[in-house]
């Protein structure tokens, strides 16, 4: 039976939707170079987008072949462009074989991105438990802090699964747990376990809180207009003196106070330094010597209105109420002087009167990029955050 | 010539294969945002009355994270959002097969905003939204990933990446909108606040207005004119229209306004929780032209549901109370459910589904009449669920997720 070809329009259609169908197989290693570039042009605001919707389309035609590709389009990408680059390894995960061994090889790699490891490890290790098993006890100094995490919450379950058979190896796990973890939760979690055990942890030296502090008050924050007037303490916030007087809100000279925390969290409780007050505003200051030069990130837990200034800089201003008192709420990069730097810190309390909005306090910590605690050991001497005996 | 015909074969089979793998059916069976597409919480279905661990239920499907936010459902496929990892960072969108429950693919990002929830809630808060092409997976985080429905990434934005003052620390649950080209995100919070209309294709940025600095949990709402689309955003303060194409307040209607219960809509009637409950028409030059007002209609957490002549609401005791949209008297009350209620419940037939947060699953059948009052007809305990995402209806099945779950209910 002879058969006829198909009618013209149809051929037509037919061959342009399989020139579509060959091209989602032969992206060319450099034309993925281009489109990964295009999408390593994504920015704030929307930034690029037009450019990297057309790219992205393109990118995920990319079956499994490309991935060790797009893995390394992870370094040097913020982490908006890394999520545009999640979502094209995800999918293309899904098409073909693996390749296994070059995915490895990234990951094996720390000088790769952080992220772009942990999406390595979490491919080459999808299908096998036991592989995950035997690698991720090696991870718990991992610069990455997503695959850290994954051997501290390993070693935590170790020691709780020891922990009545043999009580003196889980202390010696939790320990190592302590010593390595960068994660609060996990911090809290394994500090929690040793104090049950009786061992003493200085959470406060563990986090790096800083808990002495010269405070001054009240100044006025009537209907929160206070945070952006400039009261005496700010006035020269390059050289603020710990003897100097301001005029406060009630028209008195307010001098500074010292007070040094010994709660946990490190938490300066302006409620009971100071006393209660709505529409007040509140100054801190404090030196902290720290034993490096260079980039670190200023981590700020406060419920209130919020500025801080490093060495006379702004580097930090956040005038938000009441939405929440976490550790590290807000994180500002910074660079240290080797030595003594000045913080000082202004806090605004407003005139909100539910339950939840009554906190008037902070905490404070310094951290290097790697999310490792910078401490000023001077701190911590005198301070005794855990009554318990040593074990 | 065989070779050629070959590569023609070729390219027409992979016409036709490629079609059958990208193409889902959809119409107007779909529930593609919070409370459905008319906004109202109500579908013309037939659902099962009884169900429980077993009985009509169609399938159950393990999810790979919690969440607060709904279901939707497009064409043959539901789509939801879960989050999980470390502090709630690790964003999940999923995609299952509505007839066979089984997940045709999950997309996987890490947040770039703040995680911080209330550890009831979720970073996966908000309810996606699709305009039948697209997913538009929104969380508290303040990211947004936009996916075609074979889970192609389309675009992603960190609106709180943008704006890193943006956030609401308990955990914010604003569902998106979207119409007319514009998808529509409200990240109204104690912070930067501000509500941002983007384009469906890119995510450019089309318009952005600063809002009110104080948290809200409800979501936008569209409401439509003759042909014209308006966008309604509320604030503790206020109800607003605005032009859902530029962004431009249109009117404004002060008081003191739910921050958690979202209005109800149906045709150019908006049913806003404000000042208690106000009506009002939205004109066609984009006036709010108010009709009632009663102050004792405070709607609790969940948002009102309107059920024909009907606006329904369930108080912190768990009464359903019952008021005429036409004037807003009230049209009867009575004890309903028990439990803590957090997901607005949906109604279909006369009968309206909850899901407590405690884990316990209600039918109750509505009264005909003012004179009669509510009846629980089934009641289940999911033992060891929380369920805190208000469901979806399509085609005669019920989609409703638990922090560990999603569920297909419908008779067999």
């Amino acid at each position: 039976m002879q058969r006829s070809l198909p009618p013209a329009p149809v051929c037509l259609i037919a061959t342009m939707l399989w020139m579509i169908a060959f091209a989602n197989t032969s992206l060319g290693q450099n034309n993925q170079a281009e489109l990964l570039a295009v999408i390593k042009s994504v920015g704030k605001a929307g930034e690029g987008h037009e450019a990297a919707a057309s790219a992205i389309r393109e990118l995920n035609k990319s079956d499994a072949t490309a991935i060790p590709l797009l893995l390394k389009g992870f370094n040097g990408a913020t982490s908006l462009q890394q999520n545009w680059l999640m979502g094209v390894v995800n999918q293309a995960a899904t098409k073909g074989e693996l390749p296994k061994q070059q995915i490895e090889a990234y990951f094996k790699d720390k000088s790769n991105d952080h992220i772009g490891r942990l999406v390595a490890f979490e491919l080459f290790t999808a299908s096998s438990d036991a592989l995950k098993k035997q690698l991720i006890p090696n991870l718990i100094d991992d610069p990455s802090l997503p695959l850290r995490h994954k051997a501290i919450a390993s070693l935590i379950a170790e020691a709780k699964a020891l922990k009545d058979e043999d009580t003196d190896a889980a202390i010696v796990l939790m320990k190592k747990a302590l010593a390595n973890a960068l994660n609060v939760v996990q911090l809290e979690q394994t500090a929690k376990m040793l104090r049950a055990e009786g061992v003493k942890v200085n959470f406060q030296k563990v986090m790096g809180f800083l808990n002495s502090w010269q405070v001054v008050g009240t100044f006025d924050n009537t209907e929160s207009e206070g945070f952006d007037v400039a009261f005496g303490p700010e006035l020269n916030p390059a050289s603020v003196d710990a003897e100097a007087r301001y005029k406060n809100a009630d028209g008195d000279q307010a001098s500074w106070n010292k007070t040094i925390t010994e709660d946990d969290a490190g938490v300066i409780d302006l409620n009971k330094v100071i006393g209660k007050q709505k529409d007040a505003s509140a100054y801190a200051f404090t030196t902290f010597n720290s034993p490096v030069e260079g980039a670190a990130q200023l981590r700020l837990g406060s419920p209130n209105a919020t500025k801080i200034w490093l060495n006379g800089e702004l580097v930090m201003s956040n005038e938000i109420y009441h939405n929440s008192d976490s550790i590290d709420k807000f994180i500002s990069d910074v660079k240290l002087k080797e030595g003594d730097n000045q913080i000082l810190l202004k806090v605004c309390q407003n005139n909100q009167t539910q339950d939840w909005a009554q906190g008037w306090q902070f905490q404070m910590r310094i951290c290097g990029l790697d999310s490792k605690p910078i401490l000023d050991e001077s701190l911590y001497q005198a301070s005794a955050t855990d009554k318990k005996d040593s074990k | 010539m065989k070779p050629a015909r070959t590569i023609l074969g070729f390219a027409f089979a992979t016409c036709v294969t490629l079609s059958q793998f990208s193409s889902t059916s959809f119409g107007d069976d779909d529930w593609k945002q919070f409370r459905g597409d008319g906004g109202t919480s109500v579908a013309e279905a037939k659902l099962p009355k009884e169900f429980d661990d077993n009985k009509n239920v169609a399938w159950k499907t393990d999810l790979p994270g919690k969440g607060a936010s709904g279901p939707i459902v497009v064409g043959d496929r539901v789509f939801l959002t879960c989050s999980g990892g470390i502090g709630e960072s690790t964003l999940y969108t999923v995609c299952v097969d509505a007839e066979s429950g089984k997940k045709l693919w999950t997309q996987k990002f890490l947040a770039t905003g703040r995680c911080f929830v209330h550890p009831l809630s979720a970073n996966a808060a908000p309810t996606p939204a699709s305009d039948g092409e697209r997913i538009f997976a929104f969380y508290s985080s303040n990211d947004m990933a936009c996916m075609d429905l074979d889970g192609n990434l389309l675009w992603y934005r960190g609106l709180a990446y943008d704006r890193p003052k943006a956030g609401n620390d308990v955990g914010m649950s604003s569902s998106p909108v979207v119409a007319d080209g514009v998808v529509v995100a409200q990240v109204e919070n104690q912070g930067d606040s501000f509500a941002i209309g983007m384009d469906v294709k890119t995510g450019k940025t089309i318009w952005s207005v600063d809002r009110p600095k104080t948290a809200i949990w409800a979501s936008p709402l569209l409401i439509k004119n003759r042909d014209k689309n308006f966008l309604v955003l509320q604030s503790t303060k206020s109800v607003d229209l605005l032009d859902l194409k530029t962004g431009k307040l249109l009117d404004s209607k002060a008081g003191s306004v739910s921050s958690i219960s979202s209005s109800a809509i149906v045709a150019n009637m908006l049913f806003a929780p404000l000042d208690g409950t106000s009506a009002f028409a939205v004109s066609n030059d984009g006036k709010l032209v108010q009709e009632w007002n009663n102050p004792k209609l405070r709607p609790a957490s969940m948002s009102t549901i309107l059920n024909g002549e009907r606006l329904l609401t369930l108080n912190r005791a768990g009464a359903l109370l019952m008021y005429n949209r036409a004037d807003g008297t009230e049209a009867g009350k009575g004890r309903a459910i028990k439990g803590s209620n957090w997901a607005t419940p949906v109604v279909a037939d006369n009968h309206m589904y909850c899901f407590t947060q405690n884990g316990a699953a209600f039918v109750v059948k509505l009264p005909e009449d003012e004179d009669g009052k509510p009846e629980v007809v089934h009641q289940h305990e999911f033992e060891g669920e929380v369920f805190l995402g208000s469901p979806a209806i399509s085609k005669d099945a019920l989609y409703f997720r638990s922090d560990r779950h999603l569920w297909k209910v419908a008779a067999p």
